[in-house]
């Protein structure tokens, strides 16, 4: 690129792509990804060894949140540190992105930290609880976070997901006041319910964010 | 018909510009990568935004190597937003 003077057209030109290559160096989605894979895969396994094991199992998933919560905090805090001495843009995003995520995480582990006491008191009942309360915190977390607002598509995703999944909140709630509610099934639908706003929430955003910045480099390539 | 700021209708220095409009700071390298241009070129280029109190340059000294972090101003941001509102009405008037 040079320093020379250019026609209106080309300005606009300039300026579109200078943008679109800031945006391929901002936040890729691969965090998302890992964190929403462990989760899930971790509420699955203890779920079923819980159902199909002993029911104790389903109280060693509340530490399993715990470990995976402090992990995730601890990574962002090394991965922010790193990007700080190496990095050569700090774009606004990045910041709203690992702020969000870092407070929400601490919250999580705090809900966490605070049901612990209940848990060991009222056994499962109180874990399946505590999931719907830890939905809502990361349901808020990805909200906060502004990731809809990356990109176009997933702001669509992200809206029809929204709305499904009030209509889920509200239906389970009515099952879990109604008659003859057992532990297990309280549970299984805590449970369910983290496991849905975890997909909603950190996978299709996540898979979303790499297939967009892979477009963005193949067509880089291309170019 | 609104005026095209000269400082900002340059092709590089558009580049520069429409890089720090949208991050919070970016370093010399990042900037010579992005705008494939030589550091020469883009030193001055820099200077003279800078002269115009279009964008903030701050020499900071990582280790053993210095580092420059470029980041835009008000006043840069509000020159970006009326060159592109004129762009604009040229734009509309072809």
């Amino acid at each position: 690129m040079e320093d020379k003077i250019i026609t209106e057209q080309e300005s606009l030109d300039v300026i579109q792509k200078m943008i679109d290559k800031t945006r391929q160096s901002m936040f890729n989605g691969k965090p998302l990804l890992w964190f929403g894979y462990v989760l899930a895969i971790g509420i699955i396994v203890f779920n079923l060894l819980a159902f199909y094991v002993n029911e104790s199992w389903a109280e060693n998933l509340v530490i399993f949140y715990l470990v995976t919560f402090v992990v995730a905090i601890i990574s962002i805090i090394i991965f922010i540190e790193n990007r700080r001495k190496k990095s050569h843009v700090s774009s606004y995003s990045d910041r709203i992105v690992y702020g969000a995520w870092s407070i929400g995480l601490i919250f999580m582990g705090l809900v966490c930290y605070f049901f612990l006491p209940a848990i060991y008191a009222y056994g499962i009942v109180a874990v399946g609880y505590m999931q719907f309360v830890l939905a809502g915190f990361l349901y808020m977390t990805n909200l906060f976070s502004g990731i809809a607002q990356s990109t176009g598509k997933m702001l669509l995703v992200t809206k029809a997901t929204y709305g499904v999944t009030f209509g889920l909140f509200a239906g389970i709630a009515t099952t879990l006041f109604g008659d003859n509610v057992s532990s297990m099934k309280v549970l299984i639908e805590g449970s369910f319910i983290f496991l849905f706003v975890v997909v909603i929430a950190l996978i299709i955003p996540g898979h979303r964010l790499c297939v967009w910045n892979k477009q963005h480099a193949d067509a880089k390539k291309v170019v | 018909m609104i005026e095209l700021d000269p400082l900002l209708h340059s092709q590089l220095r558009l580049a520069i510009m429409s890089i720090l409009l949208s991050v919070e700071s970016a370093d010399f390298v990042y900037l010579r990568t992005q705008t494939e241009s030589t550091a020469g070129n883009l030193s001055i280029q820099l200077d003279k935004l800078s002269e115009a109190g279009y964008i903030n340059v701050n020499k900071l000294s990582d280790g053993n190597r210095p580092r420059t972090l470029c980041s835009i101003t008000e006043k840069g941001r509000d020159a970006m937003a009326a060159y592109t509102q004129a762009l604009r009405s040229y734009l509309a008037g072809l």
